[in-house]
């Protein structure tokens, strides 16, 4: 073979060619944003004086299931830790609001944002434990962690032991009240969590966050700091299942560790999350109300409920590999994070 | 005299048994290019690694314009300008082509006072300024903006080969690593890989190239050094490097697929 002809300085251009528009979202995400706001609208005007109290705390459940499936969204589905210990976060979340509001005397709802900042404190010093596992350990480790928390809970004095706490901070308000309040209030917070979440990926953060997510190595040659990012998104990521877990004890006035600490809080995430469609926003919501659907009109069937749970999970997994929402998200984004370029 | 752009002093790195890189020295200025050759397992890619940050080296230094950076990792190295390719690509694969040279401009773009980095930023973008700009030029040169919106993941080999060079010029880096980037290039596509590197040379930016399509390394590179087994057997004018007999016998003495196309002895 005869060496080509290598000096011909051929084809760089001299000039840079204009940068051509770059889009991020279009009319999809006009028109989906306004449904959901609308959505958001309906339920803070109009539902609560249609329906019963029941249903107003279940609601506040849907909530609480779309936090836990947006956090643990952001730790999976963004930054690429694959997390079976979350309800240690849930836990802590629950206790801490009821120590804040009855023991403290804080008002419930300043008790719930504190809870999550306790859960964000927490977690960081224990992101130095789990960090230093990766893949299956990261996953079976943090689980031994929510364990070690469910353990140290039943130890302390005060909390309860093994038969938990009940939440008095609401005794002598109207049922009403109470319930409304709860019931808003987890609205917001939900509201607050999910668009919190998509100005973060949105970012410059959240580019590099995706960028970790996909190849560590390549995205710290390319100037991300890794291991500060993926600790950005594991305190944020476990603030919210705490913010979860402080709404779930509100809602249901009382925490036991068999029940706020149970691995199950992490099924149901992980759930959502496949289900629904994982490292999009979206994916979560959808997954969280089909998972809520499914547990109010399968609740009498006792454990066939989850037989059909995972009847759901096998099927999407195999018809929809990318989720429900996966199956829509290259056409149509409501909430954009990525970037395509008009050529 | 000044300060040559990169120094590394008697680096080694050794895997167990294997060493890699035993007490290995050069120098790079700003604008020149050197080319790294060897046979498979001579320890390049380590001594990028090294360079770059990817791997801390067990013994040596590095040091960027006379600051040490042997400790940094690689994420404070790109932040000070050096930039690299690597052999087997690693692209953002569920990404766009587009969103991966983003991510190159967005961050190690972003050091303080880096706006004077030539190369990737020779448009006159800012270092805080126009990262899109900087992303779209980086897929300019390396002819990549007809698949912008392409999942990385779905590029075939040629294409991962080109992102990567593009993902580390949008970073406008002021030291370039490449890692055996023509390798399958056709002898249309390779000319312009070797143009790519000697204007990005012109323009101030210091390149350390591996490569074993040798016609083309020596048509570029400004000096060239050769490992064998971890160690420098030969650097300095590149012609006269792959005729030294240690070169030559290394050469020859190693497996088939590493002889360069061009004989040594017979440069094109």
């Amino acid at each position: 073979m005869s060496a080509p002809n290598t000096t011909a300085d051929a084809a760089v251009p001299a000039a840079p060619p204009a940068t051509p528009t770059v889009t991020r979202g279009g009319r999809g995400s006009v028109v989906g944003g306004g449904v959901l706001v609308l959505v958001v609208v309906l339920l803070a005007a109009v539902v609560p004086y249609v329906v019963t109290l029941g249903a107003l705390s279940s609601l506040v459940m849907l909530f609480a299931l779309v936090i836990l499936g947006t956090t643990w969204n952001l730790l999976a589905g963004y930054g690429g830790m694959v997390s079976v210990g979350q309800q240690a976060y849930v836990g802590v979340g629950g206790y801490a609001l009821i120590q804040l509001a009855d023991a403290v005397g804080a008002p419930p709802w300043a008790a719930v944002l504190a809870a999550g900042l306790v859960g964000a404190v927490l977690a960081l010093p224990t992101s130095y434990l789990v960090f230093r596992l990766a893949g299956g350990y990261f996953a079976i480790g943090t689980w031994v962690v929510a364990e070690v928390f469910r353990l140290v809970t039943m130890q302390i004095g005060g909390l309860g032991g093994g038969s938990g706490l009940s939440l008095s901070a609401f005794r002598g308000t109207d049922r009403v009240d109470r319930v409304a309040f709860v019931y808003w209030f987890a609205l917001a917070l939900m509201v607050a969590v999910v668009l919190g979440t998509y100005l973060l990926m949105r970012s410059r953060v959240g580019l590099g966050l995706t960028a970790i997510r996909d190849d560590r190595v390549a995205a710290s040659s390319l100037g991300v700091a890794v291991d500060r990012g993926r600790r950005i998104v594991y305190v944020a990521g476990s603030a919210g299942a705490a913010l979860a877990g402080a709404l779930i004890a509100l809602s249901t006035l009382g925490v036991t560790p068999g029940s706020i600490y149970s691995v199950n809080w992490t099924a149901a995430m992980i759930f959502i999350v496949v289900v629904g469609g994982i490292g999009t926003i979206e994916g979560p919501l959808v997954g969280a109300v089909l998972y809520w659907a499914l547990q109010q009109a399968l609740a009498p069937l006792g454990t066939w409920y989850l037989v059909v749970l995972g009847g759901v999970a096998v099927a999407v997994v195999l018809l929809a590999p990318r989720g429900l929402w996966g199956l829509v998200a290259g056409r149509f984004q409501i909430f954009p994070t990525t970037y395509r370029v008009r050529i | 005299m000044t300060e040559p752009l990169l120094r590394v002093t008697g680096v080694a790195k050794r895997f167990g048994r294997v060493v890699t890189a035993r007490d290995v020295s050069f120098e790079l200025s700003a604008g020149e290019a050197l080319g790294l050759v060897g046979p498979n397992g001579a320890g390049k890619t380590t001594l990028l690694d090294v360079v770059a940050g990817t791997l801390r080296a067990d013994a040596g230094t590095v040091t960027l314009d006379g600051q040490d950076v042997t400790r940094l990792g690689a994420a404070a190295r790109a932040d000070r300008g050096v930039a690299r390719s690597y052999q087997v690509p690693r692209p953002f694969g569920r990404l766009t082509v587009f969103e991966n040279v983003l991510v190159g401009a967005s961050f190690a773009g972003r050091r303080p006072g880096g706006g004077g980095a030539p190369g990737g930023r020779a448009d006159g973008a800012g270092p805080a300024g126009d990262a899109r700009d900087r992303a779209w030029h980086a897929l300019a040169v390396t002819d990549l903006t007809g698949a912008a919106n392409t999942p990385s993941g779905s590029l075939r080999l040629l294409d991962r080969k080109r992102l990567e060079v593009a993902r580390a010029l949008a970073t406008g880096p002021r030291l370039l690593l490449l890692d055996e980037i023509a390798g399958g290039l056709t002898d249309r596509e390779l000319p312009q890989v070797v143009g790519l590197v000697r204007r990005l040379r012109d323009d101030g930016v210091a390149v350390v190239w591996i490569e074993h399509v040798l016609h083309a390394l020596l048509d570029v590179v400004d000096r060239l050094l050769c490992l064998a087994a971890g160690e420098v057997i030969a650097q300095g004018d590149p012609h006269e490097v792959i005729r030294s007999p240690q070169v030559v016998e290394v050469y020859l003495g190693s497996t088939v697929d590493s002889v360069p196309d061009s004989v040594p002895g017979e440069p094109a």
